[in-house]
């Protein structure tokens, strides 16, 4: 057995893995990192989310950046190799807002709300519950996705956050 | 030609924008050293399209540890700054504009120390594109700064975000600034919108 693959998953970036390796993403700010899982086949996926919908784009070139294109690329990545979508459980981490302005708020600084709102939206597309979150918030966070064990830790600059896992809950 | 085909940028408007990034960072330097009494050096800026997932990795990776005061720009050339300083950095440098023994601030926590840091970014900024102003005589607004420490990959997400929607990769006009004798670091990137690019472009004659 190969020694766990560690695979970094940057800014609008996606990765899948099967049974064993750890996935993260560091340093997560307006930007959502959906995890997702199917614990028979121990498929995991995971994406980072830059901005809500691809709508407004001159170039989607990079289906990865929007919640509309990324979330069912993932999903269709995650069913190719065998995964079921009706078995697929999400966590999604993120969405804070860093900078905060003086009395305005403008929709720009909005953008991990409406990061974390769009997620949800796509995700109830495709029926997958979310059985965890760690959201909002104005704190940067970075997370890691044990792929053999389906456990999920989240922390910040001050230490661990958080830890979820998709074991037991995936009975559908 | 990798950079130059992602930007759709020429060699000769990468080297534009490098001009225009030395000539704001040698101003900035100059009140910076006026504002400290001492010597500053500024390495000459890098200037690239850097495609977004790897521009964390610039100030060190997605987890260091930094204070990041971020200003929009309005006028003639919309864009985002984002000014960068490792976390020691910044307290160094709270301690030298202060005329405290270094080493004294521990954090940057308070409101006085946040807006030390927040009033000198404000100073670089101004000097920084008061300079591109003269020389592009285009007019360059910057908004009232806003503070936050953080993972800089978090801090940059924020920023690169809004720019996300229209390129792939982002044009960072960095800056490095360094004290003799101390350790100061800062980066300051300079992110202009996809179309404020072309503005500044024609300015140039490039």
């Amino acid at each position: 057995m190969e020694p766990s693959v560690k695979v970094g998953v940057g800014m609008s970036e996606m990765a899948v893995l099967q049974d064993s390796g750890v996935l993260c993403s560091l340093g997560l700010g307006s930007c959502v990192a959906v995890c997702l899982y199917d614990l028979s086949t121990k498929i995991a996926g995971m994406s980072h989310i830059m901005l809500p919908d691809s709508e407004h784009s001159l170039d989607p070139g990079n289906k990865g950046k929007f919640a509309d294109l990324a979330i069912p690329l993932l999903i269709s990545k995650m069913t190719e190799m065998g995964a079921d979508v009706e078995r697929l459980a999400a966590i999604i981490i993120g969405g804070a807002e860093m900078f905060s302005f003086p009395g305005k708020t403008n929709s720009m600084l909005k953008i991990g709300e409406r990061n974390i709102a769009a997620a949800k939206e796509h995700l109830e597309q495709f029926k997958i519950p979310i059985i965890g979150e760690s959201i909002a918030g104005k704190q940067g966070k970075s997370v890691s996705f044990n792929v053999n064990t389906g456990i999920i830790q989240v922390r910040t600059l001050m230490g661990g956050l958080a830890e979820f896992s998709f074991a037991g809950c995936c009975d559908r | 030609m990798m950079a130059a085909d992602m930007s759709g940028l020429s060699y000769l408007q990468l080297d534009a924008l490098r001009e225009i990034g030395t000539i704001g960072a040698g101003h900035a330097a100059t009140a910076l050293s006026q504002l400290l009494h001492t010597r500053v050096n500024m390495l000459v800026p890098r200037v690239s399209a850097v495609p977004l997932h790897e521009v964390p990795y610039l100030v060190g990776g997605p987890e260091t540890p930094v204070v990041g005061v971020f200003l929009k720009l309005f006028g003639d050339v919309p864009g985002n700054v984002l000014f960068l300083l490792p976390k020691d950095s910044s307290e160094t440098l709270v301690d030298l504009v202060t005329g405290q023994p270094v080493g004294t601030t521990r954090n940057i926590d308070d409101e006085f120390e946040q807006s030390v840091i927040k009033e000198i970014v404000n100073i670089l900024t101004s000097a920084h594109l008061n300079a591109l102003t003269m020389m592009l005589k285009l007019v360059m607004l910057p908004s009232v700064p806003a503070l936050a420490q953080d993972m800089a990959g978090a801090l940059l997400n924020a920023v690169l975000a809004e720019f996300g929607e229209a390129a792939d990769c982002a044009i960072v006009v960095e800056t490095k600034f360094s004290l003799p004798f101390r350790d100061i670091i800062g980066y300051f990137f300079l992110i202009p919108h996809p179309d404020a690019l072309a503005t500044m472009m024609q300015a140039l004659g490039v």
